[in-house]
């Protein structure tokens, strides 16, 4: 019994390590999910905010009404014709009219949503009533909203909650991204706009054909050089070992303006050239798949050798199967590198269509802020594939690393 | 792995179905049917300059329809672009126009890139003349300044109601307010980050210069007064370094009474306070206000590029630097519309209507001071000077020491014993 509950005790304990670790592990995961459904000024709090509103099913009702009014009560919109309705409950309604208008997007000549968006302000029952109609006849995807409310009007409560009140000489300023959001929109409102902010789909597939490409080529090459630098005997191979190891100890940043003109001129910038041939051939790969080949005992090469296999055969028929762990090692960490990359992209392309995703996140930090609500909408999306990869092929991931004993 | 492959197919096949529509593909749509495309290589990431600027190239395209187009591409930072430009020099494939601080042309003259702009700005009489002051080199102008912010004084406006204190206006007067709200709130209420733009600050007001005869001085008796009185100020309690993150992502840890920083950060300043947070122009003189550091870029032209794309690059200058122009860039991203009758545009006054405190920076803009401009400059803000104030502040080194070090630096740095 005595054992039994020593035995007990120690698993709890083993088991609260293990969760207090995996809750320290996940804490980063859960902050950037639950600042990308953040308003900006709540992801811009000092004091955490654990619960955003917007994961607060009370407003969810309020946000699919308001969706339906304008257009969709799953996605919202602002359609021709519609009209949506914000009820504003103040403390007291004599101390003035509140003012309202829609935002214009930054820096346009004419902007046809605040144009054709005609507002009235009503009184209603222990407030006011903020009328918006779409009179034009476009339709429009969100409809965002400023109202000022004077102080002396004492508390308000609007159905549905601002994303940013501030104070404004005499005035409370009330700012809404979207006050006709539909239930998804509501919630994934940082998500949509971080789509929007940028052609993410093709980052997404620029950064995934750049990476897989440089995967499948990388392994190829260091294969080959690895099984050459291991098991072919050839003059000077220890000293063309030594000066491709020596390359490593180079900073990549003193070769990014060499190699940016060598590629200027081959005529290879703002190409998937320049993306991936500079990365082929891996010395980190070689060294690291050289090793493990070195690891295999000769015997079998020796009889291989007697069987008549050529280099070429006993590469592929024998070193090359057994060292999968190796490989898969060595692709894991060839294709986070590429994945991750950003100066290098960022220097050798120009165009939307050639920029990965890494460039593309970048499109969220300003030089005096960042919008954290977008930019963690737009990390949750780019670890997205990434994740989902590791369930798939976690079996093969943790061989690798275990085996190869680095992280 | 199989389950794996298709599913990262799929999702390359969605994204390819679901790309949509943006000002950048419009603007990819109008270059490629206009003859002739100048590029503009910026350092805008993204956020309301870039899309401002997005939106004014689709304009002037618009306009210029069938002649030319001009196409923004983002590089990253600004420490990004520099870099990407100097690759491009390297490899000769230039843009037409790019973004550039003071330092970085000064850097770029050296290597004679540079095509000045003197006798092709229509507007040059109307433009704010410190900014274009800064931008002349030799007496010849080399850059059309464009996004300038100026440091303003950022303050908690229910707090001094709390204390009835009044916005002070003169160096001491502030100081005093900082120290009676201090005193009061138990904890500094001047926040600050040690670095090169908040000493500038105390530096330029206290009387100070970095150029003395055309020599770089960083340990003059104003510099180390400045930094002493900052490092003072830690000492009483009424001033608060902040070293991780913006100022404005610090609200709500701490009482926050002051800050002196750049008006580019009045929108995100906005966005964090719940409080009422008030600008104004900077404490300086009973005269006049204080002296803020400006910074932000210029656009320039670059010389070795066909002499057509050049001509578009002139005629988008003349559009950016219209009153219209900047009325509607200075409204969208809180720069400081870089032409004075940019003020009477219907757009500008609509902004002033409903951001009355927007009027700050226009007026602090009068009275604007530059680093200065060395190509070496970059390197002294960042990792000379920058480290000595911080190392003063954090309290490793006398104000005096830290100076003196990074002056022995500086001397090397410009002889060119170090790199």
């Amino acid at each position: 019994m005595n054992t039994r509950l020593r035995h007990l005790l120690g698993r709890i304990f083993i088991y609260a390590v293990l969760t207090a670790g995996a809750v320290v592990m996940a804490f980063p995961f859960y902050w950037m999910i639950a600042t990308s459904v953040k308003s900006p000024q709540e992801a811009q709090q000092a004091a955490p905010i654990w619960f955003p509103e917007r994961i607060q099913p009370a407003n969810w009702r309020t946000a699919w009404r308001l969706g339906a009014e304008g257009d969709r009560p799953w996605w919202g919109g602002f359609a021709p014709g519609r009209t949506v309705t914000l009820h504003l409950r103040v403390e007291d309604p004599g101390a003035g009219r509140p003012r309202a208008r829609v935002p214009k997007p930054p820096a346009v000549f004419s902007d046809p949503r605040s144009e054709s968006t005609r507002i009235r302000i009503e009184p209603a029952e222990g407030g006011w009533k903020i009328v918006l109609e779409n009179a034009g006849t476009q339709r429009f995807s969100t409809l965002p909203l400023v109202v000022w409310i004077p102080k002396d009007a004492g508390k308000f409560r609007s159905e549905l909650p601002p994303d940013a009140v501030r104070s404004q000489r005499g005035y409370w300023r009330l700012e809404w991204v979207n006050v006709s959001p539909g239930l998804f929109g509501y919630l994934f409102h940082n998500y949509r706009e971080a789509w929007h902010a940028a052609p993410f789909a093709r980052y997404f597939f620029v950064s995934f054909f750049t990476a897989g490409t440089q995967v499948l080529g990388g392994l190829i090459i260091a294969t080959m050089a690895a099984f050459a630098f291991a098991r072919i005997r050839f003059p000077g191979r220890e000293a063309v070992f030594l000066l491709f190891v020596a390359t490593m100890m180079i900073p990549g940043e003193v070769l990014l303006i060499p190699n940016y003109i060598l590629l200027a001129k081959l005529g290879w910038l703002d190409t998937f050239y320049a993306l991936i041939v500079p990365w082929l051939a891996s010395v980190f790969g070689i060294f690291l798949l050289r090793q493990f080949f070195l690891s295999l005992p000769q015997d079998l090469f020796d009889a291989a050798r007697i069987d008549g296999a050529s280099y070429w055969g006993m590469l592929w028929r024998i070193a090359f199967p057994l060292a999968v762990p190796g490989l898969v090692t060595y692709g894991i960490f060839a294709f986070l590198g590429a994945y991750n990359a950003l100066l290098w992209p960022l220097i050798v392309t120009q165009s939307p269509e050639m920029r990965t995703i890494q460039v593309g996140l970048q499109a969220f930090i300003g030089e005096a802020g960042s919008d954290y609500g977008q930019l963690m909408a737009a990390s949750t999306m780019a670890i997205l594939p990434i994740v989902l990869g590791y369930f798939f092929a976690q079996r093969h991931f943790i061989q690798g690393i275990a085996r190869s004993g680095i992280k | 792995m199989k389950k794996a492959t298709v599913l990262l197919t799929l999702l390359a096949v969605a994204g390819l179905a679901l790309a949509q529509q943006k000002a950048e593909d419009v603007i990819k749509a109008q270059c490629e049917k206009a003859p002739v495309v100048a590029e503009l290589w910026h350092g805008f990431r993204g956020g309301a300059p870039r899309a401002a600027l997005e939106n004014l190239a689709v304009e002037f395209n618009k306009m210029n329809a069938g002649k030319g187009c001009v196409r923004p591409i983002s590089q990253g930072g600004y420490r990004d672009l520099s870099t990407k430009i100097k690759a491009a020099f390297a490899a000769g494939n230039l843009p037409a126009m790019a973004q550039a601080f003071e330092n970085n042309i000064a850097l770029y003259l050296e290597a004679d890139a540079l095509l000045p702009l003197d006798g092709k700005l229509e507007h040059l009489a109307d433009l704010n003349p410190f900014f274009v002051n800064a931008v002349k080199f030799d007496g010849k102008l080399y850059g059309l300044p464009f996004n300038k912010s100026v440091q303003i004084l950022y303050f908690n406006r229910d707090l001094l109601s709390k204390h009835g204190i009044e916005v002070p206006g003169t160096l001491d007067g502030f100081i005093a307010a900082a120290k009676k709200i201090s005193e009061a709130e138990g904890e500094p209420v001047y926040w600050f980050r040690p670095d090169t733009s908040t000493y500038a600050y105390w530096f330029f007001n206290m009387g100070g210069r970095y150029l003395h005869d055309g020599k770089v001085v960083v340990n003059s008796p104003e510099g180390v007064k400045a930094l002493e009185t900052l490092v003072q100020g830690v000492k009483d309690g009424w001033a608060k370094p902040i070293t991780s993150g913006y100022i404005n992502q610090n609200f709500g840890k701490g009482v926050y009474g002051f800050s002196t920083d750049s008006s580019a950060g009045y929108s995100y300043y906005l966005r964090a306070a719940k409080f009422d947070l008030g600008i104004a122009t900077l404490p300086g003189t009973a005269e006049h206000p204080g002296y803020g550091l400006v910074q932000g870029t210029n656009l320039i032209v670059f010389k070795d590029v066909d002499a057509k794309q050049q001509a578009v690059a002139f005629q988008f200058l003349n559009f950016v630097s219209g009153p219209k122009a900047q009325a509607l860039f200075a409204a969208a991203t809180g720069y400081v519309p870089i032409n004075l009758k940019a003020v009477d545009e219907p757009v500008l006054q609509d902004h002033l209507m409903e951001n009355p405190d927007f009027q700050v920076v226009i007026d602090q803009a009068n009275y604007a001071a530059f680093e200065p401009a060395i190509p070496e400059w970059e390197q002294i803000r960042f990792d000379i000077l920058g480290q000595a104030i911080t190392e003063a502040v954090l309290g490793k080194a006398t104000p005096k020491e830290a100076l003196d070090k990074a002056q022995k630096q500086v001397e090397d740095l410009l002889s060119g014993k170090i790199r």
